[in-house]
């Protein structure tokens, strides 16, 4: 529930702005610290215990893993492992560790990863093993040889070891602390190690002097401050109190790049849909969906939720990850076509229940559209709007017709994707709407197991094809990660798949 | 006090000024209510995207708000539903609240104990999130915000009433009216009654004017009214925002709920003159 809720802060902001032109210089005199407005609070800091937002950016900056991303993370580079082999049937993946070491000083060793690899597959709690399922064994065969068996050839897979649950936790740490304590005071292996946690207000990180990249990094440390209000964290980044904030009104952005701030979107992985319920009435009827769908105008939608800022839908994945299909055009509107399916349904006089969750002023916005753009095409849409968690509940039982959702992406692979969203043999249904194309999910298991190049590219390119035509969710926009930076903070980017992941290069100057 | 000595006390004098104005104001958005949707040249939830954000100027006298509806519209159409929440908000905890407090304070011992016992746990939740909590549970919308509404404000209806007819029921004429073999039930409504609802009558107009304000931060909230509907709670709450570049849209729609709620303390006041109580 937390993979769709955790953004919530981030993407669906409220604020009150303020007029104010003056800022005052944000960087402390002197300081080298970064100070963050986060619209979520930390929770946890240990890496395999969460999916929530705050959670994921910290343990991002304070564990690392296996290969580290590049700032759009289209790119992986050597991290502590220095060097891998996969084997020829894509089931045995080696890698080779660099010298490399904890915030205490002790060694990384294949012992360690091994250990936080087994754990985050195999303990119970571990709340996101998913991506991981093909991952049968993970072996220290010496202190510096990880061997990593696999149940099947799963190209994503390298992918994966960057997710930031995969994160190297010091295993002698863990076993002397246990679980609950570790999460309070975990050893590090990342850039930064804790100082100190005031819970309900911020966490403070200083540079781990024992960091594997040398001379990194540049930053004496990091404040995450946990700021709800949309409101407040904008004042703050304008009073200089907070150096970045995570999370702005679409109709801030542009005052604040007015007055001065770094404020250009970053591209995210998240996608914004409706979803809809193919298990009952409605939309069980195909003529019904694509109805709907082409009485939609996404562009219209995406221009005024995201004040220009987001891209109209196209596929029901963002652009952002690998073999985006781009042969699919953007829907036209089209009232007549939308009429005219209703008719050979035999639907004239449709209508149906929009549920979305209460307070999140971007989905009011697109809802309100939505109601006035199918009203046209003569269909009457019921806005519902819900407390968040009896909407999520409604959805996984399929107490629903249609509702407002979105999901965002770890990496760059559209297998994690695609399975979320329209794999019908996968626990979530196919993110709750019931879609369960035969051919949709072979192609998926095909897309697996297939090496990167033009035959995975036709594989991802058909099933996306398959379910957008279908019409497995209605997707609308594409909105971007809406961080501001004060002028002094250089290089500082969220990834599409939502980590800091060049957060060792950042400078703050100016 | 009774009946009579409240028309010898007020009935002859000239009205007060306030209570004038208030009656005055409340009529005006009652008429806009009535009369002004049927003259309103826009319609209040067409969105129009190409006139979003547009100034007040001569084609939009209040401006347009971020999906190109007129807010002039919106407001006039706004007011039936603002009118409606304050009745509605108001009705319900009135009839609930006065006849707990009749009963209560009739009978007293038991009756009194129990019901005054479940009105201390009412109270003693915090009230924005009970009603916030009932609503939730309920469904939003406009009827689960008058059951919150009585489930919750017939406390203060109750603890109102209850007073005064404790007083009442030692005077003398609902003694002799009980002496005469009046039964329970003609003494509480025809004796008790009358005299014992002017402070609670009085009170209902300020209650309406809380309500109005409650009802417009639950729209704030999006628990009120659902869109696209126009309340002035909602269309603030949407508005804000755009403060910094569409004032309008918040400006107009606050200045209405400040003028009714302004209509409906002075005739509180007004009232509470004329009838020599205070609300």
């Amino acid at each position: 529930m937390l993979r769709r809720r955790f953004l919530q802060g981030v993407l669906g902001g409220t604020a009150f702005a303020s007029t104010s032109m003056v800022w005052r210089p944000a960087l402390a005199q002197g300081s080298n610290v970064l100070r963050m407005g986060m619209s979520e609070e930390v929770l946890t800091l240990d890496p395999i215990k969460t999916v929530y937002g705050a959670d994921i950016i910290i343990q991002g900056i304070m564990f690392a893993r296996l290969l580290r991303a590049s700032d759009d993370r289209r790119e992986l580079f050597p991290a502590l492992a220095e060097s891998y082999t996969i084997s020829d049937d894509g089931k045995t993946y080696t890698f080779k560790l660099a010298d490399a070491k904890f915030s205490d000083g002790s060694t990384i060793t294949a012992e360690d990863v091994a250990f936080s690899y087994t754990r985050m597959r195999f303990q119970k709690d571990s709340a996101y093993a998913g991506p991981f399922t093909a991952l049968d064994k993970t072996e220290a065969t010496d202190a510096r040889t990880v061997v990593m068996h696999l149940n099947k050839a799963f190209t994503p897979f390298i992918q994966n070891v960057e997710i930031w649950n995969s994160g190297i936790v010091q295993k002698a740490a863990v076993e002397a602390m246990g679980d609950e304590q570790f999460a309070q005071t975990p050893v590090s292996s990342g850039p930064f190690r804790l100082v100190e946690w005031r819970k309900g207000d911020r966490v403070i990180l200083e540079k781990n002097p024992h960091y594997y990249r040398a001379g990194l990094p540049y930053m004496d440390g990091i404040e995450l401050i946990y700021v709800p209000d949309d409101n407040t964290r904008v004042s703050m980044l304008r009073g200089g109190e907070v150096d970045m904030i995570i999370g702005t009104p679409y109709q801030l952005i542009s005052q604040l790049a007015a007055e001065g701030f770094q404020a250009t979107p970053e591209p995210a992985s998240v996608i914004q849909e409706m979803l809809i319920n193919h298990a009952a009435e409605p939309f069980n009827d195909i003529l019904v969906r694509q109805a709907v769908s082409a009485g939609i105008d996404r562009k219209a939608i995406s221009d005024a939720v995201t004040e220009g800022l987001g891209q109209p839908a196209s596929s029901l994945m963002a652009p952002v990850l690998s073999y985006f299909n781009t042969d699919l055009p953007v829907p036209v509107r089209d009232v007549a076509k939308a009429k005219d399916l209703l008719a050979q349904a035999g639907k004239p006089d449709l209508g149906f229940d929009l549920m979305l969750a209460a307070g999140i002023s971007a989905d009011e916005r697109a809802a309100v559209l939505i109601q006035s753009q199918l009203a046209d095409a003569g269909i009457t849409v019921n806005i519902v709007k819900v407390d968040s968690t009896q909407g999520w509940n409604s959805l996984v039982e399929g107490n629903y017709q249609a509702m407002l959702g979105w999901w965002y992406n770890e990496t760059t692979d559209p297998d994690i994707a695609l399975r979320w969203a329209i794999w019908g043999a996968g626990d979530n249904l196919s993110y709750y709407t019931r879609y369960n194309n035969e051919r949709v999910n072979e192609l998926l298991e095909l897309g697996a197991a297939e090496p990167e190049g033009d035959g995975r590219k036709a594989i991802y390119f058909e099933a996306q094809k398959i379910a957008f035509e279908e019409v497995a969710q209605i997707a609308l926009y594409y909105p971007p990660f809406r961080n501001v930076y004060a002028p002094g903070v250089q290089g500082m980017r969220l990834n599409p798949g939502y980590q800091f992941s060049t957060i060792d290069e950042v400078k703050l100057g100016g | 006090m009774s009946a009579a000595q409240t028309e010898a006390a007020g009935g002859t004098s000239r009205w007060p000024a306030s209570l004038l104005a208030g009656v005055a104001i409340v009529l005006a958005w009652l008429l806009v209510a009535g009369l002004g949707p049927s003259f309103s040249p826009h319609d209040p939830i067409a969105v129009d995207l190409a006139n979003a954000l547009v100034p007040p100027g001569s084609d939009h006298v209040l401006g347009t708000d971020s999906f190109g509806r007129d807010i002039l519209t919106r407001i006039v159409h706004g007011a039936r539903i603002d009118l409606m929440m304050a009745f509605f908000g108001v009705v319900g905890p009135f009839l609930l609240g006065t006849m707990v407090g009749l009963v209560a304070g009739n009978f007293g011992g038991v009756a009194d104990a129990v019901l005054m016992r479940i009105l201390d746990v009412t109270v003693s939740f915090p009230y924005f999130v009970l009603v916030i909590a009932i609503v939730a549970v309920l469904e939003p919308g406009l009827t689960s915000y008058f059951v919150s509404l009585t489930l919750v404000n017939w406390v203060s209806y109750a603890r109102l009433v209850r007073s005064e007819v404790l007083v009442l029921r030692e005077a003398d004429f609902v003694l002799a009216a009980r002496l005469i073999g009046v039964g329970e039930v003609r003494v509480m409504s025809h004796h008790l009654l009358p005299n014992a609802i002017t402070p609670a009558v009085v009170f209902v107009f300020t209650d309406a004017v809380l309500t109005i304000v409650l009802g417009s931060s639950l729209g704030f909230l999006g628990l009120g009214v659902q869109p696209p509907a126009a309340e002035w709670g909602v269309m603030i709450a949407e508005g804000q925002l755009y403060l910094a570049t569409a004032w309008w849209i918040c400006v107009f729609p606050g200045l209405a709920i400040a003028t009714l709620a302004f209509g409906f303390s002075l005739i509180a006041d007004g009232l509470a003159k004329q009838l020599h109580t205070a609300p």
